[in-house]
């Protein structure tokens, strides 16, 4: 996928890519407690910052925006819970209680360090 | 893959009210989307990426337009604006339509195989699809 947005690149046309990821340095259980907490997909073999290098990218910047995250996951949760009567009677019971378990476990996996969430920037070389 | 048309579909096409109140509480505009991509990360993607007139931006992965209608609307940039579920890019298309923002344009595409030709944006943008 980054290869194919690389060639949609004009020359020094950028690449911004917000994404929930394994926090690094993780040892083996961490990184395997960190993919059952976080989004499909969130383990990589690899870390973004080397994906977008090997994709024929320059990195620009990574900004860590994990305390955003947490704090925006706790929201959602915080939100949906104060209306909980009304949301449910919209999503249903068993949406109503994935997401609230979500949540928790959200918020618990980045205060634990497992999960952080950020904004890689890279340019077309 | 049916089933994750099917999850999209339902999710997308749920409109308004108690819905609509979490998502504004919770990211600051209202976009059927229920990610963690806050106003606030609009706008440093819109400063980031020098978005304004005159720049192509393609959002890929855009659910029903957030963020990229959004960047479109307050930058002035043209996007275009790509996602596989159907009802979420319908979606967008009325919201585009709503604003009377004829800067926008939606392809239903997939980001491994884009439909566009090289060397055709300035600037792309993705939130929570590479994880």
């Amino acid at each position: 996928m980054l290869r194919a947005q690389r060639r949609l690149l004009r020359r020094s046309g950028r690449l911004a890519c917000l994404v929930i990821e394994v926090a690094p340095r993780l040892d083996r259980a961490g990184r395997r407690r960190a993919a059952r907490c976080g989004p499909p997909h969130v383990a990589t073999s690899s870390s973004y910052a080397s994906l977008l290098r090997s994709a024929g990218f320059g990195m620009v910047d990574a900004i860590d925006l994990t305390e955003d995250y947490r704090e925006t996951a706790a929201a959602w949760r915080r939100e949906r819970l104060a209306r909980a009567d009304e949301y449910r009677s919209v999503v249903g019971e068993a949406v109503f209680a994935d997401r609230m378990s979500a949540g928790v476990t959200a918020v618990r996996a980045i205060e634990q360090g497992l999960l952080r969430r950020t904004l890689y920037l890279a340019s077309r070389r | 893959m049916e089933d994750v048309f099917d999850r999209f579909r339902e999710a997308y096409g749920r409109d308004g009210g108690v819905l609509a109140e979490i998502e504004a509480a919770v990211t600051g505009a209202v976009y059927g989307a229920n990610g963690y991509t806050t106003r606030r990360h609009a706008d440093l993607l819109a400063e980031r990426l020098a978005l304004g007139p005159g720049r192509r931006l393609l959002d890929v992965g855009t659910g029903c337009g957030w963020p990229g209608i959004y960047l479109a609307e307050t930058t002035g940039c043209d996007v275009v604006l790509t996602d596989v579920p159907f009802e979420g890019l319908r979606r967008a298309v009325a919201r585009a339509h709503s604003l009377g923002l004829e800067r926008a344009a939606v392809v239903a595409s997939t980001g491994e195989s884009p439909p566009f030709a090289a060397a055709s944006f300035d600037a792309i943008c993705s939130t929570d699809v590479l994880c």
